[in-house]
């Protein structure tokens, strides 16, 4: 059994905390919709959202446990590495693109901001240049000292550095071609001055977005929509809906025990809509709804009637061949 | 833009690399000179790349973004700057000069005529001109002399004190102006106004337009249409031969200098109180009406109001546009006054005070930033027309910035949150008015309705707002 918490870093609260029933072995954030990438022991690699309890979406990426996960920062290709493979999948189509196969588990892997993949296992690193396509041969292969295990690879943001963390330490080398050339001063700046930081830290905090909407398709989703008016309007609309339907009788509104999540609305300006198909028949849903009721309440009553006289032995009519 | 270049690269330590001793590798380099600035008196550089994968949540981003600058725009909304008090009796009228953006002259109930230096919030000069109220007062257009005219039927014209020509600046200088030139009246006069680019001024008294020139002793043209008294005038100040002002017959009437006639008259249901020329449309004129309304009207086509703009509670007393002529101001007998874009029907912002009574006159300044409103409590109050815009000469990056945040706004103003910040504040008084005539306005919708379904299809017509106001037109 595992666990997975969201901790609000500038407010410094508990945003939410999950059971996984697997246990965890790796995990990774997708940069484009904040989602949480876990690799279990059974192979799966399911994907989190502060806003479920369960995962969003799971895959079965491995025969055994998943060693480790890294994504493209496009969000669009996410590799795992298991016990004696590393595949590389489309995360829009959740498909497996291709897979490579290693003699030994890897340890660890990282993507670079131009693309290339660093796999590290034993005391080497491979990296590898368009992992989207089968390839024979890396691009580059280094080797730390002999006996020393790598633990941990990360690529340097904006230049052609790929980090290693090693058994002994830490070691530093150049992976030409690996670093983004043109940065965003708005997104990060390798020359960002002290006024710059504090500045930037006060930007991040005005921009910032609610939890609620981390969710797997960003694309339209903007903003929460406020819960007690979205409720009142609905509230509105039944009740308009029941007077249609029945004049004269007073209307009750139907109260959820549960709690209703916030929702989310779109970018374009489309409003939550009454069915009007829905309402032309209501009048007649509701009839036959009632009719329905009055149904099942003389079944229970002929069910009652029937008990009664069962023991007699009477004999049931057959049905005519 | 960083440039990847050659650089040696040794590996000497490992045994597997002893025959390679140098080899030559391509990497990214960048040349700080071309990232930093070179002085600390320089701006920052900025840097853009514009590809989305290092910009997620670009939308979620922005909208956040325009709640915030909706919030930060009532957080900074501080629109009253200062006054100019010195009045013994209501401030009646205002004029700016066309040229110099400080001064201002206002005419008091009192008859006393002071000018202003707005930047200062000094009296530069105050001296007594009327025997009763000073009902209009201009600069003329050369700009160093001034037309007033007052209830005790006398057009005076001063030229401007020369503590103010001088240069010298001293503090309420209380001076015995004599009128240059005088002309008097059959009856009391009730406005001025001066042709643009050129030495002619109009006085409007009892029910007879009079066109005069400086150098004539005796009215140049006389127009009149009607019995009814004029209250205002006004000259277009493009078609610079065409006048419009407002009468107590609920009428406005377009005169033609050049013609010597009057040309139509447009009858409403009440009295229309100001008039102003768009400065940019020469075409457009808005009036301030009695019932509350201010009407936008093309002078080519009386029969329907270009707009009604609707907001104000009770009648509107004096009006003005920007000299932008995409916004104008609007003073009403409900002490607040407001600020409609020229465009729209409803009113953009709201500005109350306290201390503020029935406003009688308000202006525009030179460069549009700020508005002077005249009122009955012997002050001219000074406002922004931006509420929360800062005024300093601004960064241009900041300029950038401001000018992102209202492109935001206008695209996010529909949306529920940010409407709800956006919703204004109104005084408690006027809110309930408001309650009150929404239900009045209902009941005789509902009525009108009522009567449309119950009798014959056609005889009860719809009624266009935009014209529902209009008596008649007559030429």
């Amino acid at each position: 059994m595992g666990q997975i918490k969201w901790l609000d870093t500038s407010v410094g609260n508990v945003v939410a905390t999950y059971d996984i029933r697997q246990v965890p072995t790796s995990m990774t954030q997708n940069p484009q919709n904040a989602i949480i990438h876990v690799g279990q022991t059974n192979g799966v690699c399911s994907l989190w959202s502060p806003n479920k309890g369960k995962p969003v979406a799971s895959l079965l990426v491995h025969n055994g446990k998943v060693n480790d996960i890294t994504i493209d920062r496009s969000g669009n290709y996410m590799a795992t590495a298991g016990l004696d493979k590393i595949r590389i999948w489309d995360l829009r189509m959740y498909k497996r693109v291709c897979e490579h196969y290693y003699s030994v588990p890897i340890t660890t892997m990282c993507i670079s901001d131009s693309g290339i993949l660093a796999t590290g296992f034993k005391n080497v690193v491979e990296l590898w240049k368009g992992y989207n396509t089968q390839m024979k041969k890396p691009y580059m292969i280094h080797k730390e000292q002999h006996d020393s295990h790598l633990t941990k690879v990360a690529f340097c943001p904006y230049e052609d550095i790929l980090g290693i963390g090693h058994s002994f330490g830490f070691s530093s080398i150049i992976v030409p071609g690996s670093g983004e050339i043109n940065f965003d001063s708005n997104v990060a700046t390798p020359y960002q001055t002290v006024r710059q930081r504090r500045e930037a830290t006060v930007v991040e905090l005005l921009d910032k977005i609610p939890s609620e909407l981390i969710s797997l398709d960003t694309s339209n989703i903007i903003g929460l929509m406020d819960e007690k008016e979205a409720n009142q309007k609905k509230e509105a609309d039944e009740k308009n809906r029941f007077e249609a339907a029945n004049p004269g009788k007073a209307y009750q509104p139907h109260r959820n025990s549960k709690r209703g999540t916030p929702s989310k609305f779109a970018s374009t300006k489309q409003h939550m809509t009454v069915n009007k198909k829905r309402l032309e028949h209501e009048p007649e849903r509701i009839q036959l709804e009632k009719e329905l009721k009055q149904k099942k309440k003389k079944k229970k009553k002929k069910k009652k009637k029937k008990k009664k006289p069962a023991p007699k032995n009477n004999p049931q009519p057959t049905r005519p061949l | 833009v960083s440039t990847q270049s050659t650089g040696g690269v040794t590996r000497n330590n490992s045994a597997l690399y002893k025959n390679i001793k140098s080899m030559k590798v391509k990497v990214l380099n960048r040349d700080d000179s071309l990232f930093t600035r070179s002085r600390s008196t320089d701006i920052q550089k900025r840097f853009k790349n514009i590809q989305p994968e290092l910009h997620p949540f670009e939308k979620a981003r922005e909208y956040k973004r325009a709640l915030n600058s909706a919030k930060l725009e009532k957080v900074f909304a501080k629109p009253y700057i200062g006054d100019l008090s010195g009045h013994y009796d209501g401030v009646y009228c205002m004029a700016r000069h066309h040229t110099n953006l400080t001064w201002l002259l206002s005419g008091s109930c009192s008859g006393e005529i002071r000018m202003w230096d707005s930047s200062t919030r000094k009296c530069v000069a105050d001296w007594d001109s009327h025997n009763g109220f000073v009902r209009g007062i201009t600069y003329s257009w050369s700009g160093d002399r001034v037309y007033s005219c007052g209830s005790d039927k006398l057009i005076h014209l001063w030229d401007l004190p020369s503590s103010v020509t001088g240069i010298i600046r001293s503090d309420t200088v209380k001076t015995k102006l004599q009128p240059k030139t005088t002309w008097m009246t059959n009856n009391a006069l009730q406005a001025i106004d001066h042709q643009r680019k050129s030495s002619l001024f109009v006085t409007v008294s009892a029910n007879v337009v009079n066109v005069w020139d400086p150098e004539r002793s005796e009215a140049v043209q006389t127009l009149t249409w009607g019995d009814d008294t004029l209250n205002t005038i006004r000259f277009n100040p493009i078609d610079t031969h065409i006048i419009a002002g407002t009468s107590e017959d609920r009428g406005i009437t377009l005169y033609d200098i050049r013609g010597n006639t009057p040309i139509k008259k447009l009858i409403m249901e009440m009295r229309s109180n100001s008039l102003s020329w768009n400065p940019m449309e020469a075409f457009n004129f808005t009036f301030g009406n009695e019932d509350h309304n201010a009407y936008t009207f093309d002078m080519r086509n009386l029969d329907t109001a270009k707009l009604v703009h609707t907001d104000h509670v009770s009648a509107i007393l004096a009006i003005d546009y920007s000299p932008t002529g995409q916004e104008f101001v609007t003073g009403s007998y409900d002490k607040t006054m407001r600020i409609f874009k020229s465009d729209q029907s409803r009113s953009r912002d709201l500005y109350h005070t306290k201390r503020m009574q029935r406003i009688f006159c308000v202006l525009y300044s030179g460069d549009s930033n700020y508005i002077f409103t005249g009122s009955d409590d012997t002050n001219i109050r000074i406002w922004k027309t931006n509420a929360s815009r800062n005024l300093c000469n601004n960064h241009p990056r900041q300029i950038e910035k401001t000018n992102y945040e209202t492109a935001l706004l206008d695209r996010y103003k529909d949306f529920p949150e940010i409407k709800s910040i956006k919703r204004r504040y109104v005084p408690h008084k006027i809110k309930k008015i408001n309650a009150t005539k929404t239900i009045i306005k209902q009941s005789q919708r509902r009525k009108k309705d009522n009567l449309r379904r119950h009798r014959r299809a056609g005889t009860v017509p719809i009624e266009k707002e935009k014209e529902k106001h209009i008596v008649k037109t007559v030429t």
